[in-house]
């Protein structure tokens, strides 16, 4: 059992060392330079070439790897080529955001859809499962961009019930209680856009894991138990179905960390994702690579959790635990 | 006693209507083991399935099944959650997927004690233990899950839980067919004890006609949704009367020799 995740953390190690070395020379052989998108291009070579020593880049690469390796574990990321202040302080202001808007839509598409999901199972033909059904291929096949533009055209614009853009008001409210209401009202649209598109494959995805489940014998015993029906619904049926569920949630952690980019960017919103847009269109070597560190170290940490959760949830699979013939 | 007066079940397509029992009338009384043995798809199982309420919606009862003065076509739902379990019990192939997979199966058989007789956890845990023993098992295996068990011993479990609330009858189906022939003796043999030594009444429906026989009082031939014939196991072993009798029997003949 021990010797088991002892070798899956060591793996771990290994592709986030991977990762790193990816992160280091995928930069370096983009084109353009860094110096050429930072300085006036009418800068003398003299100057370009003290910039240059500024950041390191005069030299020798396998120097500069191995200062980029050790930075990179004690999240020493470096002063950003743009804004000139150290990255790791423009990546903790913004964490939260993204962090709220990820982890609030996240979760409420996954309560909402589970839910849905299994009430579908439990009733097929009803309403429910023409809702969860119906969701399911809207959320599968129309771009989050457009819907998104469509909801601010709908809800910021034509009514304005939500702000336009942004994270918080400006100026910004006085008092705590002021402030965490317009945080969540401006957290309401783009959150809320997360939440639509994405319940509908959660329903989807639970309706028919829980389909199959309900068909089992298992079932059928815990009715003839005479337990409500509930009870059989959530504790024998959900509860075994829960596994896969449990993975999925994990596992789309870091999937949807590529969705902020595109829901930051809408919104104008002060998160990662739209900090990584901006700084691999700029060039900015140590923000976008800390940007793409933090992603594959959540990515990594995610798929830990997954197998962790996942031999709690199903003693089937606990490693180290054996059948007896 | 269950008596079940011209009962017939229908199953209700909206391409077309299968008769899965037609017009069957059985006493199951109390105290006794009544076994009927049929072929696959004969009826059988929607007859247990249907005296604990448990079949889709589909399927579309007529006649009643009387337990005291309640007939339980018309029940309430109130009255056969009540009735299942504590009433009448079912004993499924617990070789095969009866157990939930994620929760011990300490945890499944405390559970119907705590719903059911309102026990506290930690009592009903230490009755799912003792249950577990009356059927062979160490006590201890209730912290086990049920893919750590073997098939004899999922299917030991699944009795276990089955006597949990003492219920009046035990209804049995197939319990014993997924099971090798020395297991299948062993449990039945441990399942006919349990139901003896406790006055419950049995209803054992299998398609194993010679293993039917050496356990029950009354034994019914089910063909085709009818009870083709009632009797003795005796009697219905030395003289069977309808055909498909003589076809159940002399199938075991050809394949295992001469019955005696």
């Amino acid at each position: 059992m021990r010797g088991y995740w002892v070798r899956r953390a060591a793996g771990a190690v290994a592709v986030l060392l991977l990762v790193i070395a990816a992160n280091f020379f995928l930069f370096r052989v983009m084109p353009g330079d860094v110096v050429s998108s930072i300085v006036d291009p009418r800068f003398s070579p003299e100057a370009k070439e003290r910039m240059r020593e500024l950041f390191g880049l005069d030299l020798p690469l396998h120097s500069q790897f191995f200062i980029y390796v050790r930075r990179m574990l004690t999240f020493d990321f470096g002063i950003s080529f743009l804004s000139q202040r150290p990255v790791w302080d423009e990546l903790r202001s913004r964490i939260p955001n993204t962090a709220a808007l990820l982890g609030s839509a996240l979760l409420l598409s996954s309560i909402i859809g589970t839910w849905l999901g299994v009430k579908a199972a439990q009733r097929r033909g009803g309403l429910i499962e023409k809702v969860a059904l119906v969701s399911g291929s809207v959320s599968f096949s129309f771009p989050s961009f457009f819907v998104q533009l469509v909801l601010l055209l709908l809800f910021a614009y034509t009514f304005p019930l939500f702000p336009l853009r942004g994270s918080v008001s400006i100026p910004v409210p006085q008092g705590t209680l002021p402030q965490v209401l317009d945080y969540l009202w401006h957290l309401a649209l783009p959150a809320g856009s997360l939440v639509l598109l994405g319940f509908g494959s959660w329903a989807i995805y639970v309706r028919n894991l829980m389909v199959k489940t309900l068909g089992e014998d298992f079932v059928l015993l815990a009715r003839a138990k005479g337990l409500s029906e509930e009870r059989v619904l959530w504790n024998h049926a959900f509860r075994s179905a829960l596994p896969p569920v449990l993975t999925i949630f994990l596992l789309a952690l870091p999937g949807i960390v590529s969705g902020a980019i595109i829901t930051e960017t809408v919104f104008s919103l002060h998160g990662v994702g739209k900090f990584l847009l901006d700084s691999i269109l700029g060039h900015d070597y140590p923000a976008a690579g800390a940007a793409f560190y933090i992603l594959a170290l959540l990515t990594i940490t995610s798929n830990l959790a997954a197998d962790a959760a996942y031999s709690i949830a199903d003693p089937r699979i606990r490693v180290g635990h054996r059948a007896e013939r | 006693m269950i008596s079940i007066r011209s009962l017939s079940i229908t199953y209700e397509t909206s391409a077309r209507s299968v008769p899965a029992v037609r017009e069957v009338s059985l006493d199951i009384p109390a105290g006794k083991i009544t076994a009927i043995v049929g072929e696959s798809g004969g009826g059988k199982s929607s007859l247990v399935y249907g005296i604990l309420r448990l079949l889709p919606p589909e399927a579309s009862f007529s006649g009643s099944i009387l337990y005291g003065r309640e007939n339980i076509v018309s029940a309430s739902d109130a009255w056969i959650r009540n009735f299942r379990w504590k009433k009448a019990a079912l004993v499924t192939q617990g070789a095969m997927n009866s157990l939930t997979p994620v929760i011990s199966v300490g945890s499944q058989i405390a559970e119907v004690l705590q719903v059911k007789m309102g026990l506290k956890r930690q009592e009903a845990m230490k009755r799912a233990g003792e249950l577990l023993e009356m059927t062979g098992l160490p006590a201890d295996y209730a912290r086990r899950y049920p893919h750590e068990l073997s098939g004899g011993q999922k299917q030991r479990a699944v009795i276990a839980m089955a006597m949990a609330c003492s219920p009046d009858f035990l209804l049995a189906d197939e319990p014993t067919s997924a099971l090798d022939v020395i297991t299948q003796a062993e449990v039945i043999t441990t399942l006919a004890g349990m139901v003896r030594r406790r006055g419950m009444g049995l209803l054992l429906v299998t398609h194993d006609l010679p293993l039917a026989a050496s356990i029950c009082d009354t034994l019914a031939v089910m063909h085709r949704g009818r009870i083709v014939e009632t009797g003795t196991p005796a009697s219905i072993l030395k003289s069977p009367s309808h055909s498909h009798t003589r076809e159940l029997l002399s199938a075991y003949r050809v394949i295992g020799g001469q019955l005696q």
